[in-house]
C-alpha cells in the first residue's frame, strides 16, 4: 500500500479512538454547565449592581432540562432548563430558560418571563449595567 | 538532515519571500488583517446593538478582550481558510502559471529542498497573518473598548491579567488548524496545477465542514473535521478550563498536515515537467 | 578528444501513453566540442533535453553528466551543468536583474561574487540596459537572452541549448552563437538543438540527427554533408514523370517529388549539368532550376533510407521548404 494511504488509515484509527457513538449533548452535561454557570452569574450581577457580595455557591442552584422534541433526551437543538435556587434573601426561587444547543457543546440561554428583568438592570450608584441572566452563552465539553 | 540541505532549504525559503514581499496581495491581505480589527471594535463601541450571536458578543461593550474573541469567532467561519490558502493554494500552482518549474528545477537546488522550502514559506506565512490578526484584534480591544473585567463561558468574571493570557492561547490554539488548511491548500494546488482551485477549494471545504456543525451526525465524523479544531478554545475560557478538545484538534491537524504533506510531495516528485 | 566526456547518454527512452517520445537514443559530447542536435519540430529534441536535465523521467538507458550518474528524476542539476530549455520563462512581476538574483540564490553561488557574475551575464548576453525592466514587459527575444544569461550564471562546463535561437533576430542569434562558440572554446561541453540545418551546421563539429524519437546519423559534419549534400537543387521540368523515371536510371544523385510541384535534386554539380543535358535530349524542357538550401524532410528521407520518387505528403515539408528558401537568401 502506498505510503500515503497507510497515513491516511492511520490517521483515521486515532481519530476514532478519540470518540464516536450516541451524541455527547446530553441531559446531564446541560444540567451540570448551566447550572454552576448561572450561580457565577449571579454572584457577577451582584457585584456589578453594587449590592452587597455574595458567594456564587450561596445560591445552591439546581438545574433540571429537558429537550423540546418528545422521545428524546440528547443531541443539539432546543432544550428547556427550570432553575431552582435561593435568591439574595434566601427566599427560594423558580427560573425558566429556553436553551438552544449546538453540536460544539454551546448553548444560548434566553430567559423565558420577565421574572430576571429586561436586557438591563439599574446600579445602587444609578448607572445601567447588562442584565447578564436575561441572556447568556456557554459551552461544556463534549470530548 | 545535513548542514547543507538545511541551508539549501532555507535558499529556497529565501527565494519564496523574496517573490511573496513582491507581492502585493501578500502586503495587502495582512493590511487587511491589522486594520480589520480596529475598524470592528470601533463600529462595536459606536453602534447600540451587538453580535449577540456569537460567544461573547453580548460582552463586547463591557470588555475589550471580548473583541479578539469574537474575531476568533468570524475568523473561524471565513477568514482562516482564506489566509492560510492564499500563500499555500498558490505557491506551487504559481510555478505552472508561469510555467517557471523548468526554470527552478534547473538550479542546484533538488525538489526535495523546494517542496520543504515552498511548504515552511506557506506555514511561516499563516502563522504571521494569524498572529496578526490576533495581536490587532487584542490590540483593538483594548485600547478602543478598554482592558475590563471578562465574563467568561462559566459565567466567572474574569480579572484582566487572567483574561488576557487566556485570550491569547485561545489565538495560539488555532494555530495547528490553521496549518491544517494550509497543507490542504498545498496538496489541492499541487493537484490541479490551479491556484483557483488551491485556494477555492479549501474555503468550500472550511464552509461544507461548518454546515456539519449544523446536523446531529456522528461524532467521530465531527472530531474528523478540521474545523472543530478551531472551536476547541472554549475550554479555556471555562472554569474548571477543559482540554480534551484541544488535544484532539491537536492531533487531528497533525493528520491533516503529514497525509495532505506526504501526497503533495509524492506528486511533485514523480511529475514530468513539461512533457 | 582524450577527456572523458562531458556527456554520455545511452540507450535513453521515454514514452507518453503509447506515443513513444525517445527510443533508444545515444548522445555523447565532449568538452570543448558544439555538439548538433538536429530534428523537426516533434522528433524528441526538446524532449531529450528534459530528460537529460532531470525534468522528465526517462523510461530506460543511462545518462552520465560530467562523469556522474543522472538518477531517474533528480530534480536538481549537477554543479557545472547548466541548459535552456525552448520558451524560457521567468517570474514577470520581476525585473530580469531581480530573477537572475533570484536563480542564483537557488544555486550554490559563491554569495560574495554573485552580484558581478550576474553584472557579467547580462552584459554577456545583451540585457544590461533592460536589467531593471519586469520581465513582463520582455519580448520574446529578450526572454530567450536572459534564458541564456540564467545558463550562463552557472559556468556550466556542459551546457544543453533548446533552440536557442528560435526567438531572435538574426543579430541577436549571432550573438547567442558567438556566446556558445566562445564557452566551447573556454572548454565547455555546448549541446545545442536546432531545426535549422544551416545553424547547426555552421556552429557545429558534430551532429546527431533525430527524427521521430531516434538517431538517424550521428557524426561529423563533413560525414552529413558527404551523405547527404546540404544543397538541392529546385527543379521544374515539363514532364515530371519522365524526369524522375530517368533519375532513377542513375546512381550519382537523388530526385524526390515535392508536395508543392516540382522536384528536389541532390547531386554534386557534375551530375546535376550532365542530367540537365540528359533531360533535353529525351525532350524533357527544364522550366526552373533553383539552387536551395535541403529541406529537413528531404535530409531525413535520405537519411532513413526512403531517397527515391515518394512523394512528400507531410504537411510540414511546405514550411521546411519555404525556411530552407529563406537560409538560402540570408546567406
Amino acid at each position: 500500500m502506498p505510503g500515503p494511504v497507510r497515513l491516511a488509515i492511520a490517521a483515521v484509527a486515532i481519530a476514532g479512538s478519540i470518540g464516536c457513538g450516541s451524541s455527547p449533548i446530553t441531559q446531564a452535561r446541560i444540567e451540570q454547565a448551566i447550572a454552576p454557570t448561572f450561580a457565577n452569574l449571579v454572584h457577577a450581577q451582584v457585584k456589578w449592581l453594587g449590592l452587597p457580595p455574595m458567594a456564587a455557591s450561596d445560591f445552591a442552584v439546581r438545574a433540571s432540562c429537558r429537550k423540546l422534541m418528545a422521545g428524546s433526551n440528547s443531541g443539539s437543538g432546543e432544550w428547556a432548563c427550570t432553575l431552582v435556587w435561593l435568591g439574595p434573601d434566601r427566599q427560594p426561587l423558580r427560573d425558566s430558560f429556553d436553551l438552544f444547543v449546538t453540536t460544539d457543546g454551546c448553548y444560548t440561554a434566553t430567559a423565558s418571563g420577565e421574572s430576571l428583568g429586561g436586557p438591563t438592570l439599574r446600579a445602587t450608584d444609578g448607572s445601567h449595567v447588562r442584565n447578564l441572566l436575561y441572556a447568556f452563552d456557554g459551552c461544556f465539553d463534549t470530548t | 538532515m545535513t548542514l547543507r540541505s538545511l541551508s539549501a532549504v532555507a535558499a529556497v525559503i529565501d527565494v519564496e519571500c523574496a517573490k511573496l514581499a513582491a507581492q502585493i496581495k501578500v502586503r495587502l491581505l495582512l493590511a487587511v488583517c491589522a486594520a480589520a480589527p480596529f475598524v470592528f471594535a470601533v463600529v462595536m463601541r459606536i453602534q447600540s446593538s451587538v453580535p449577540s450571536d456569537t460567544l461573547f458578543g453580548r460582552a463586547i461593550k463591557e470588555s475589550g478582550f471580548a473583541v479578539p474573541l469574537v474575531v476568533l469567532g468570524f475568523a473561524a467561519l471565513w477568514a482562516f481558510p482564506v489566509l492560510t490558502s492564499v500563500v499555500g493554494g498558490d505557491i506551487f500552482s504559481a510555478e505552472d502559471r508561469y510555467g517557471t518549474w523548468k526554470t527552478v528545477l534547473t538550479r542546484s537546488r533538488s525538489r526535495a529542498e523546494v517542496f520543504a522550502g515552498k511548504v515552511l514559506t506557506a506555514i511561516g506565512f499563516s502563522c504571521i497573518a494569524v498572529a496578526v490578526l490576533a495581536l490587532s484584534s487584542v490590540a483593538s480591544g483594548v485600547l478602543v473598548i478598554g482592558p475590563q473585567p471578562l465574563v467568561d463561558l462559566t459565567g466567572v468574571l474574569v480579572p484582566p491579567s487572567q483574561a488576557l493570557i487566556r485570550v491569547v492561547l485561545a489565538w495560539a490554539s488555532v494555530l495547528p488548524p490553521a496549518l491544517g488548511f494550509t497543507a490542504l491548500a498545498v496538496v489541492l494546488s499541487v493537484a490541479t496545477k490551479s491556484s483557483a482551485a488551491g485556494i477555492g477549494l479549501p474555503v468550500v471545504a472550511g464552509l461544507t465542514m461548518q454546515l456539519y456543525t449544523f446536523v446531529d451526525g456522528p461524532e467521530m465524523v465531527r472530531q474528523l473535521m478540521i474545523t472543530s479544531a478551531f472551536g476547541a478554545w472554549h475550554g479555556l475560557l471555562s472554569e474548571p478550563p477543559y482540554y480534551r478538545p484541544l488535544v484532539h484538534g491537536a492531533l487531528v491537524s497533525a493528520a491533516y498536515v503529514v497525509v495532505c504533506l506526504a501526497i503533495a510531495y509524492r506528486m511533485l516528485r514523480r511529475r514530468d515537467i513539461g512533457g | 578528444m582524450l577527456d572523458q566526456p562531458a556527456l554520455e547518454a545511452a540507450g535513453v527512452s521515454k514514452r507518453y501513453g503509447n506515443r513513444e517520445a525517445l527510443r533508444g537514443v545515444d548522445l555523447i559530447a565532449h568538452p570543448g566540442q558544439l555538439h548538433g542536435l538536429l530534428g523537426p519540430n516533434g522528433a524528441g529534441k526538446t524532449t531529450l533535453m528534459r530528460v537529460l536535465l532531470g525534468l522528465v523521467r526517462r523510461d530506460a538507458g543511462t545518462v552520465r553528466l560530467l562523469g556522474r550518474d543522472l538518477e531517474a528524476a533528480p530534480g536538481s542539476v549537477a554543479d557545472g551543468v547548466a541548459g535552456l530549455v525552448e520558451g524560457p520563462a521567468f517570474y514577470p512581476y520581476l525585473s530580469g536583474r531581480k530573477n537572475l538574483t533570484l536563480l542564483a540564490r537557488l544555486d550554490d553561488h559563491d554569495r560574495s561574487r554573485r552580484a558581478d557574475c550576474i553584472d557579467d551575464a547580462l552584459e554577456q548576453t545583451g540585457l544590461a540596459s533592460q536589467a531593471e525592466v519586469a520581465v513582463g514587459a520582455y519580448s520574446a527575444g529578450m526572454r530567450q537572452r536572459l534564458g541564456l544569461a540564467a545558463a550562463v550564471l552557472r559556468s556550466p562546463r556542459l551546457l544543453f541549448l533548446d533552440e536557442p535561437t528560435s526567438a531572435l533576430d538574426p543579430a541577436g542569434a549571432r550573438d547567442v552563437r558567438a556566446i556558445a562558440r566562445r564557452l566551447a572554446d573556454e572548454g565547455a561541453a555546448v549541446v545545442l538543438s536546432s531545426h535549422d540545418m544551416s545553424e547547426v551546421e555552421e556552429l557545429c563539429s558534430l551532429l546527431t540527427v533525430i527524427h521521430v524519437g531516434r538517431v538517424i546519423f550521428s557524426g561529423t559534419v563533413n560525414e552529413l554533408r558527404r551523405r547527404a549534400p546540404a544543397e538541392v537543387h529546385r527543379l521544374r521540368t515539363s514532364d515530371d514523370d519522365a524526369a524522375l523515371r530517368l533519375a532513377s536510371r542513375r546512381n550519382d544523385m537523388n530526385v524526390v517529388r515535392i508536395a508543392d510541384g516540382g522536384l528536389e535534386v541532390s547531386a554534386d554539380l557534375e551530375a546535376l549539368d550532365s542530367y540537365v543535358i540528359a533531360l533535353g535530349r529525351s525532350g524533357v524542357a527544364v522550366r526552373e532550376l533553383e539552387r536551395r538550401a535541403r529541406s529537413l524532410e528531404s535530409l531525413f528521407l535520405e537519411l532513413t533510407g526512403h531517397g527515391g520518387a515518394a512523394p512528400l505528403s507531410t504537411p510540414a515539408a511546405p514550411d521546411a521548404a519555404d525556411r530552407g528558401l529563406e537560409s538560402v537568401s540570408m546567406s
